[in-house]
């Protein structure tokens, strides 16, 4: 589907047109589909009810991805004619995009709470300027401190995206 | 998890208590399932529902059509804010019934 060149919002309508010719039985898979100009910083992304990415900041500012979003894959029979819209941005030097899957904001401490999209904002608004595998290994620590002896309930996946302050040539 | 039933005309709430995830949705889903074919609306009153994962989501998904093929509703209210977000993040809040705070009288 790349290879012929459809958008974010399009490859995500195909896949659920495709996963409704059989059920899930009682599952779905939600998704965040990018496509990004290298060259320019330049995103275009739709989401299937995924969580919205973070964006971090030179500087260590933080906010989520507003996305207008759509359902997520699988729903079949649910979802005919929604559809999904896309939304862009352009990622300026020293700025970076952070995608991940819902392991994050649902590790939960011992109390009950869950880390959240909150938690990980502030960790990354603290300004950590790194290189990306010590920010994610930061990360993971701070999740693995949280949760104390609570086990992991779900997979994590994250998705760091740099755009370095220095020009390429 | 722990679930308290409450019948009222052609009603039936469901109090749910506790954590709706892999582990706990058998019971929970049973006790749901017991339903279908019953009153015209079943209520999921979620005030002191403290969790949901994806599972949880999928069934009440696959309940809600299954409830909707037999002529009968389901709702929920009473939601949580951590709880409720994950209805709005999925975007499943415009499939669902879903009343952040009201009072079934």
């Amino acid at each position: 589907m790349v290879d012929q060149d459809f958008g974010p919002a399009e490859i995500l309508q195909r896949l659920n047109r495709f996963l409704a010719q059989d059920s899930l039985r009682g599952h779905f898979i939600t998704a965040c589909c990018l496509r990004l100009d290298a060259a320019e910083g330049h995103i275009r992304l739709a989401s299937a009810g995924h969580e919205p990415p973070l964006l971090l900041r030179a500087g260590g500012a933080t906010r989520e991805v507003p996305m207008p979003g759509g359902l997520p894959l699988g729903l079949g029979t649910l979802v005919v004619a929604t559809g999904y819209r896309e939304s862009e941005f352009t990622l300026q030097p020293g700025e970076r995009l952070i995608v991940f899957t819902d392991g994050l904001t649902d590790t939960r401490n011992e109390e009950g709470e869950v880390f959240g999209s909150d938690r990980a904002l502030q960790y990354y608004a603290e300004g950590f300027e790194g290189e990306e595998i010590e920010l994610l290994d930061g990360l993971y620590r701070a999740m693995d401190a949280f949760r104390g002896r609570t086990p992991w309930v779900d997979d994590l996946t994250v998705l760091t995206l740099h755009r370095k302050e220095t020009e390429r040539n | 998890m722990e679930v308290q039933q409450e019948r009222q005309d052609d009603r039936v709430t469901l109090f749910v208590k506790g954590e709706i995830e892999v582990y706990s949705l058998t019971e929970f889903s049973k006790i749901a399932e017991a339903h279908l074919g019953g009153p015209r609306e079943l209520v999921m009153d979620f005030e002191e529902l403290e969790y949901i994962d994806s599972s949880g989501l999928g069934f009440l998904v696959t309940l809600h059509e299954r409830l909707t093929r037999q002529g009968q509703h389901l709702k929920m209210i009473n939601l949580r804010p951590h709880v409720a977000r994950v209805f709005k993040i999925t975007h499943l809040d415009r499939i669902l019934d879903i009343a952040q705070a009201q009072t079934i009288g």
